[in-house]
């Protein structure tokens, strides 16, 4: 079990998206209050990094790995917002770049797949998914 | 998830999150001995050692 116990800094409520790599933590930039505790007075070594650009895959070979979520949801800071609107944002965002990746350069054929046999084949969900998301 | 990591010798401890998608936005390890938690969207008393 671990020994030590760190919160966020309540202004920060997603600041627990950071990530612990040997020495290092690495923490979003917009997380500057969250990240003063990480350091706990130098104790250890936090390294920022503007996660707005990472997750639009500009620093490609770089800290993080080269991100495909350029859908332009996700560039926005969570703690820009309040957190149910981030909570959404997150949601949607998650839907459209899963949603995206599950039908990205599907052959063909997939249109007609029903996993059950029913008539609720690939294509009749995707539809509706978009009939749903777009309004009336 | 229980029998997956317990064959690899841990001992998985379910729990709820609220407030947030995932379990990692509520507390991540940022080292073997210390998390980072949201209270908030996490009973924390989880891991009083």
């Amino acid at each position: 079990m671990p020994d030590d116990v760190i919160a966020i800094d309540r202004r920060e409520p997603y600041g627990a998206n950071v990530l612990g790599l040997r020495d290092r933590v690495i923490v979003p930039a917009s997380f500057p209050w969250t990240a003063e505790r990480i350091s706990s007075g130098g104790k250890r070594r936090v390294v920022t990094v503007d996660a707005g650009e990472a997750r639009q895959g500009r620093r490609r070979g770089d800290l993080l790995q080269p991100d495909p979520r350029q859908h332009p949801l996700f560039a926005v800071r969570a703690n820009d917002m309040d957190d149910k609107r981030a909570t959404l944002r997150h949601a949607v965002a998650t839907v459209a770049y899963r949603g995206g990746k599950a039908v990205r350069d599907a052959p063909p054929a997939f249109a007609a797949y029903s996993p059950d046999g029913s008539p609720r084949t690939a294509v009749k969900i995707l539809a509706h998914v978009g009939d749903r998301t777009t309004g009336p | 998830m229980r029998k997956l990591a317990g064959a690899a010798g841990y001992t998985v401890h379910a729990t709820e999150v609220t407030g947030c998608l995932h379990l990692k936005s509520a507390v991540t390890a940022v080292d073997a001995e210390t998390v980072l938690v949201n209270p908030d969207w996490i009973d924390s008393s989880l891991f009083d050692a």
